[in-house]
C-alpha cells in the first residue's frame, strides 16, 4: 500500500519533469525567432536583442531551462510576454471559470448516465437500449465543435432559450451565471454522457450475471433494490475512475467549447497565448494542466484502493 | 410419502403436506435449442422432512431448486407442470407475488458462498436487507436480529463480523453467512443445492450439522442437494437419484441404501468412495458422459450407459413406480440386475476412460 | 425482471453433441439463413465502406473531375443548394461552391490522417514492440514517454505545436502522429507481452534466432494486425483532430478548402444559412463515423482470429 503510493508519486514526479522538458523543448522548436514574432518583421536589430536579453535567449538552452524550472519551483512561472502579468497570476483568474464549467458538466453528465447506464445494462436489447446505444455511437464520433455549434444552434439561435455566446461572472448572481454556463457545460458533458452510459452499461451487465445478484434476487428483494445497491456500487467502480479522468481532460480541452461560447477560462488564455505567440504563458499552461492531469491520475488510483473493500484490505495495487 | 421417524424429533400425528411438484418440466433456452433440464418431475414433501437430491452434475439437480422457485426468466427459460406450495400453485403467480414468498417462505443456500456474497457490501447490509424488506423491521431491530442470526448459526464476535466484507471471512464463515441470510425471514422450505461442496471436509460436516440442527429446531422443510451420496447417507429422510432431468428412484434413505433397485443408482453406490477417501470426492465411476438434454430419446435415459440394457430399455421409457407398495420408486424395466458388486465391476472393467464431471 | 430474476447458466448437458450430424443440405440452409442475418447486421459496416471509397475516389480524382474551381466564385454569395448544377449543394458566402469545397477539403483530412497514423503506427508500434519484449530498462524509459505524452491534453499539444510549427499536411500529419504514438506504443507492448510467452516464440529463441530476429520475424506479423484495425479508430480521431484545428484556424490556411475551415465561416451566419454549417458538418461526421465502424468491425474480426490462434 505504501510502496504503491510511493511509486505512484515517484512516476508523477518523473512524467512532469519530462513534461517541463518538453515545454522548454517547444520554444526550443520554434522556426525563426520569437523576438520578431513578438516585436514584428521590422524591429530593429537593437530591440531585439533587448527583448533576447529580456528573454533570456543569449543564454544556453539549459541554463534558461534550469532558471526557469528554478522559478517554477518557487512559484515564479515567468511573465506573460504579451501582457508583461506574472502567468500564475493570469491562470489563477481563468482557472474558476473553467472549473467551474468542469463541474459543471461532469454533474450533468453523471446525473443523465447513471440512469441511462443502469437501465440500458438492465433491459439489454430492449429498443431503448438499441436506440441508445445508436445515440451514443454518433456522439462518441462527433468533434466538439459539431456539437458545439449543433446545440447552439438549436437551444440558442433558434429557440433563444439560452444566450448563444457570452458569461457572467458568478458575483452576477447565481441564475444568471447558471445561464450561461448551461449551453457550455451541457456541450462539455454530452461527449462524457455517451461514453459514461456505455461504460456503465456494459459493467452492469457483467455484474448482473454475476452469482451473488442471482442470490439476491432469491432473497425477494424488490428489483429496484437489486439495481441500485446489489448491482450499482460494484460496476461503478470504473465510471468512478473514469470520470476521475474526465474531470483532468475537461480542465485542459475545454479549449474549443471556451472558444465557441465566449467563455474567459483557461482554454480561451490558451487560445490567445498562441496567437500572439506568448511562450511563456504556454509553457506555465501546459505545465499546469499536465500537472492537474498527472496528479488527478494518481488521485484516483489511490482513492480507488479505499473505495473498494476487496483492494482496500488486499492491497493490491492496480 | 411421509415422515420416516428414523430421525429424532417428534413428528406430528398427522403429517402435513407442504410441497407438491407435478409432472415439472423446465425446458432452456440454447443457441443450439431448447434443453430439457428438468423434465418431467414429480415429488411430495411433508414439512419437516429431509429430500436428498442425488445425481451427477448436469442431472439437473439445480435447475429443479431454481425451478420450484421460479428462478428462471421467461427469456432463459419456460417452466411446465405445477409446484403446489402449501396449496398455491407457484407456476401460476406472477414474479411479484413470487419474489414475497422467496426468502420468507422458500429460501436457498448456494454452492459456493464465495460467489453467492455480493463483494462489496457488508455482511451487515447483507444480513438486513431482508428483514427491513419482508419484515419491516427499524434498522436498530434488523441489526439486533442480525447479531441473534449470526450467533445461531456459531459465528463468533457477530457484532464485529455486521462490518466486514465477504472477503473477510473464511469459506465456512461465509457459508454460515449464507445460512444466517437464507433463515432471516423464517422460511418453510430450504433449498440447499450443494452446500458444502465448495468447503473442505471438517467444515463440510459443522456446516452439514448445523443445517441438520437449524432444520429441527425450526421444523423446516429441507431439500439437500448433492453429488456426494454420503453427504444424503446420514441425514436425509429419502433420498432420490435423478438422472438426465428426472427422478429414476426415490426411496426413504435407510431403504434406498440398503436395496437399490435401479442400476443407476447401484453404480453410485458401488462408486462411493471409502471411508478412507476424503467424503467430498465426486462421483467419477460411472463411464460414459450424462445424456444431451437438447435431444429427447425414447426409452430409459441410462439405457446408452446401463450394463443391462435391452431392447425395451430402448425402445419404452420405464415408469417412476412403486412395485413393492413400500414407498420404493423406481423406473426400470429389469431391476436388480446384477448385485452391486457384479455392477460395480462391470463399470470398472468396462475400458471406457473414467469421466470426471466437474 | 428479466435480468434478475435468473442464475448464471449452467444448462445441463449443453454443449455435448453426441446426436447425428444433419444433413449437407441442412448444413447448407442453415449457413445460408445466418448469411443473410450477417448480412443485414453488417449493412452498416458494408455502408461505411462505401462512403469512404466514395470519399477517398472523389479526394484523389478531384484534380480531374469537371467541377468549379473551389477558390474562385461561380455564382451569387449564399445560393441555396439545389438551385443549379452541377454546383447543386449552393454556395457559400463568398459565392464558392460547396460542392467543389467538399471534395476539395477531403484531402488536406485524409492525407492528414493518413501520414499521422502511418507515422504513429511505425514509431508507436516498434517502440511498443521493444518494450513489450525487452522489458527492463527499454520498458521503464518507454513508458515514462508514453505517460509524459498522454500527459499533454492532446489538444493543448496540438495546439502548442500547431503554433510553433507552419501547418502544413507534414507538420500537423508529424504533430497527430506525436499525439496518437503512444496508443499504438501500449497497444503493441500489450500485444507482444501476450505474445513473447507463447510457444512459437521461445522455439525460435530455444533455436538459436537473435532477438531482433525474432522481433522482427515471430512477434512482429503478429503484433501488426491488432494495431492495424485500431489504426481506422484512430484515423477516425484524425479526422476530428485535423477538423478541430482547422475550425480554430490552426490547420491548414485558407484559401485551401478544409471541412472544419468551413463550418467555422460558416458559423458566422449560422441564423441565416445553417445548412453551410451543418452540410460539411454532416460529411465529416459520416467519415468519422465509418472509420469507427469499420475499425470496430475489424477489431471484432482480428480479436475472434487472435482467440483460434493463440
Amino acid at each position: 500500500m505504501k510502496t504503491m503510493v510511493l511509486g505512484r508519486l515517484a512516476h508523477v514526479v518523473v512524467v512532469l519533469l519530462l513534461v517541463s522538458v518538453a515545454s522548454m523543448l517547444l520554444l526550443e522548436l520554434v522556426p525563426g525567432d520569437p523576438a520578431y514574432a513578438i516585436l514584428g518583421n521590422s524591429a530593429t536589430p537593437d530591440a531585439v536583442a533587448a527583448l533576447h536579453h529580456r528573454m533570456g535567449l543569449d543564454r544556453p538552452a539549459w541554463q534558461r531551462y534550469l532558471e526557469w524550472f528554478g522559478g517554477v519551483l518557487h512559484g515564479d512561472f515567468g511573465n506573460s510576454l504579451r501582457t508583461g502579468q506574472p502567468v500564475l497570476e493570469a491562470i489563477g483568474q481563468k482557472l474558476p471559470v473553467t472549473v467551474e464549467l468542469a463541474v459543471f458538466a461532469l454533474l450533468i453528465a453523471l446525473v443523465l448516465s447513471l440512469p441511462a447506464g443502469v437501465y440500458t445494462g438492465w433491459r439489454v436489447g430492449r429498443p431503448v437500449d438499441r436506440l441508445t446505444s445508436g445515440l451514443t455511437s454518433v456522439i462518441i464520433a462527433s468533434p466538439v465543435f459539431l456539437t458545439a455549434l449543433f446545440l447552439d444552434y438549436f437551444l440558442a439561435v433558434k429557440t433563444g432559450a439560452f444566450p448563444a455566446t457570452g458569461w457572467r461572472a458568478l458575483d452576477g448572481g447565481l441564475a444568471e451565471n447558471l445561464r450561461y454556463a448551461f449551453l457550455p457545460a451541457l456541450t462539455l458533458a454530452v461527449t462524457e454522457i455517451a461514453v459514461f452510459t456505455r461504460l456503465l452499461r456494459s459493467d452492469m451487465i457483467t455484474v448482473l450475471g454475476e452469482e451473488y445478484i442471482a442470490n439476491a434476487s432469491a432473497k425477494g428483494l424488490p428489483t429496484r433494490h437489486l439495481l441500485l445497491r446489489h448491482a450499482l456500487k460494484p460496476a461503478s467502480f470504473s465510471l468512478f475512475t473514469l470520470s476521475g479522468l474526465s474531470f483532468g481532460r475537461l480542465l485542459g480541452g475545454a479549449v474549443i467549447v471556451e472558444l465557441i461560447f465566449g467563455v474567459p477560462g483557461i482554454g480561451q488564455l490558451m487560445i490567445q497565448s498562441i496567437q500572439s505567440k506568448d511562450y511563456i504563458m504556454i509553457q506555465g499552461l501546459v505545465l499546469l494542466i499536465a500537472f492537474i492531469y498527472v496528479v488527478i491520475n494518481a488521485v484516483i488510483d489511490i482513492v480507488y484502493v479505499y473505495l473498494d473493500p476487496r483492494v482496500r484490505t488486499e492491497g493490491v495495487a492496480i | 410419502m411421509t415422515r420416516d421417524g428414523s430421525r429424532g424429533t417428534a413428528s406430528s400425528a398427522e403429517p402435513e403436506r407442504l410441497l407438491e411438484v407435478t409432472d415439472l418440466q423446465l425446458r432452456l433456452n440454447s443457441p443450439r435449442g431448447p434443453v430439457y433440464a428438468v423434465d418431467g418431475l414429480t415429488l411430495t414433501l411433508d414439512r419437516g422432512v429431509t429430500l436428498g437430491l442425488v445425481g451427477e452434475s448436469g442431472s439437473g439437480k439445480s435447475m429443479t431448486c431454481k425451478a420450484i422457485m421460479g428462478l428462471i426468466s421467461d427469456r432463459r427459460g419456460t417452466i411446465t407442470g405445477s409446484v403446489r406450495y402449501d396449496g398455491t400453485d407457484l407456476t401460476r403467480l406472477p414474479l411479484e407475488r413470487r419474489k414475497e414468498l422467496w426468502g420468507t417462505e422458500l429460501a436457498m443456500v448456494n454452492q459456493d458462498a464465495g460467489t453467492a456474497l455480493n463483494p462489496v457490501l457488508s455482511v451487515g447490509c447483507q444480513l438486513t436487507e431482508g428483514l427491513r424488506w419482508h419484515l419491516k423491521l427499524s434498522k436498530r431491530e434488523a441489526r439486533d436480529r442480525a447479531i441473534e442470526l449470526l450467533t445461531h448459526v456459531g459465528i463468533p464476535e457477530p457484532k464485529r463480523r455486521l462490518g466486514q466484507y465477504p472477503h473477510e471471512l473464511s469459506g465456512g464463515m461465509r457459508q454460515r453467512v449464507n445460512i444466517a441470510i437464507a433463515l432471516s425471514c423464517g422460511p418453510s422450505l430450504l433449498l440447499a443445492d450443494e452446500p458444502t461442496t465448495a468447503l473442505d471436509v471438517t467444515v463440510q460436516a459443522q456446516i452439514l450439522d448445523l443445517l441438520a440442527d437449524l432444520q429441527d429446531e425450526h421444523r423446516m422443510t429441507m431439500i439437500l442437494v448433492s453429488h456426494d451420496l454420503g453427504v444424503v447417507a446420514g441425514r436425509t429422510d429419502f433420498t432420490a437419484v435423478m438422472y438426465g432431468g428426472r427422478i429414476v428412484e426415490i426411496a426413504p434413505t435407510k431403504d434406498l441404501f440398503a436395496a437399490p433397485r435401479m442400476p443407476y443408482t447401484r453404480a453410485l453406490l458401488a462408486s462411493m468412495p471409502r471411508l478412507t477417501a476424503p467424503s467430498h470426492t465426486r462421483l467419477r465411476a460411472t463411464p460414459g458422459a450424462p445424456p444431451d438434454l437438447t435431444k429427447r430419446v425414447p426409452g430409459c435415459r441410462f439405457a446408452p450407459r446401463c450394463a443391462f440394457a435391452r431392447d425395451r430399455c430402448r425402445s419404452e421409457e420405464p415408469p417412476l413406480v412403486d412395485e413393492t407398495g413400500s414407498g420404493h420408486l423406481f423406473s426400470c424395466w429389469y431391476p436388480d440386475s446384477g448385485t452391486p458388486e457384479e455392477t460395480g465391476a462391470t463399470l470398472a472393467t468396462s475400458g471406457q476412460t473414467l469421466k470426471e464431471d466437474a | 425482471m428479466s435480468v434478475i430474476a435468473e442464475a448464471p447458466d449452467t444448462a445441463a448437458g449443453a454443449g455435448r453433441d453426441s446426436g447425428p450430424r444433419p444433413s449437407r443440405w441442412r448444413t447448407g440452409y442453415r449457413t445460408a439463413i445466418r448469411g443473410l442475418g450477417v448480412l443485414r447486421r453488417r449493412a452498416g459496416v458494408v455502408g461505411a465502406w462505401f462512403w469512404l471509397m466514395l470519399i477517398a475516389l472523389l479526394a484523389v480524382l478531384a484534380p480531374i473531375l469537371p467541377l468549379a474551381d473551389p477558390a474562385v466564385p461561380v455564382g451569387t454569395p449564399n445560393l441555396a443548394p439545389g438551385a443549379r448544377w452541377p454546383e447543386f449543394m449552393g454556395t457559400d458566402q463568398l459565392g464558392r461552391s460547396v460542392l467543389s469545397r467538399l471534395i476539395d477539403g477531403a484531402r488536406p483530412s485524409l492525407m492528414v490522417a493518413l501520414i499521422s497514423v502511418g507515422l504513429a503506427l511505425v514509431v508507436g508500434g516498434m517502440l511498443g514492440l521493444v518494450a513489450g519484449y525487452r522489458r527492463r530498462h527499454a520498458e521503464r524509459v518507454i513508458t515514462v514517454f508514453i505517460d509524459a505524452t498522454l500527459a499533454f491534453p492532446p489538444l493543448m499539444l496540438l495546439m502548442a505545436l500547431a503554433a510553433v510549427l507552419t501547418p502544413s499536411l507534414w507538420t500537423l500529419g508529424i504533430a497527430l502522429a506525436i499525439v496518437f504514438a503512444p496508443s499504438f506504443a501500449r497497444l503493441a507492448r500489450a500485444a507482444t507481452l501476450r505474445l513473447a510467452s507463447q510457444e512459437f516464440v521461445l522455439a525460435a529463441r530455444s533455436a538459436g534466432a537473435s532477438r531482433l530476429r525474432v522481433m522482427i520475424r515471430e512477434l512482429l506479423p503478429s503484433v501488426v494486425v491488432p494495431l492495424l484495425s485500431y489504426a481506422f479508430v484512430v484515423m477516425a480521431m484524425a479526422v476530428v483532430a485535423e477538423g478541430s484545428l482547422s475550425f480554430l484556424g490552426l490547420g491548414i490556411p485558407p484559401p485551401a478548402p478544409s471541412w472544419g475551415g468551413m463550418v467555422a465561416s460558416g458559423r458566422d451566419n449560422l441564423r441565416e444559412a445553417p445548412l453551410l454549417v451543418f452540410i460539411p458538418a454532416a460529411v465529416l461526421l459520416l467519415t468519422v463515423l465509418s472509420l469507427n465502424a469499420v475499425g470496430h468491425h475489424l477489431q471484432q474480426r482480428t480479436g475472434n482470429a487472435r482467440g483460434a490462434n493463440l
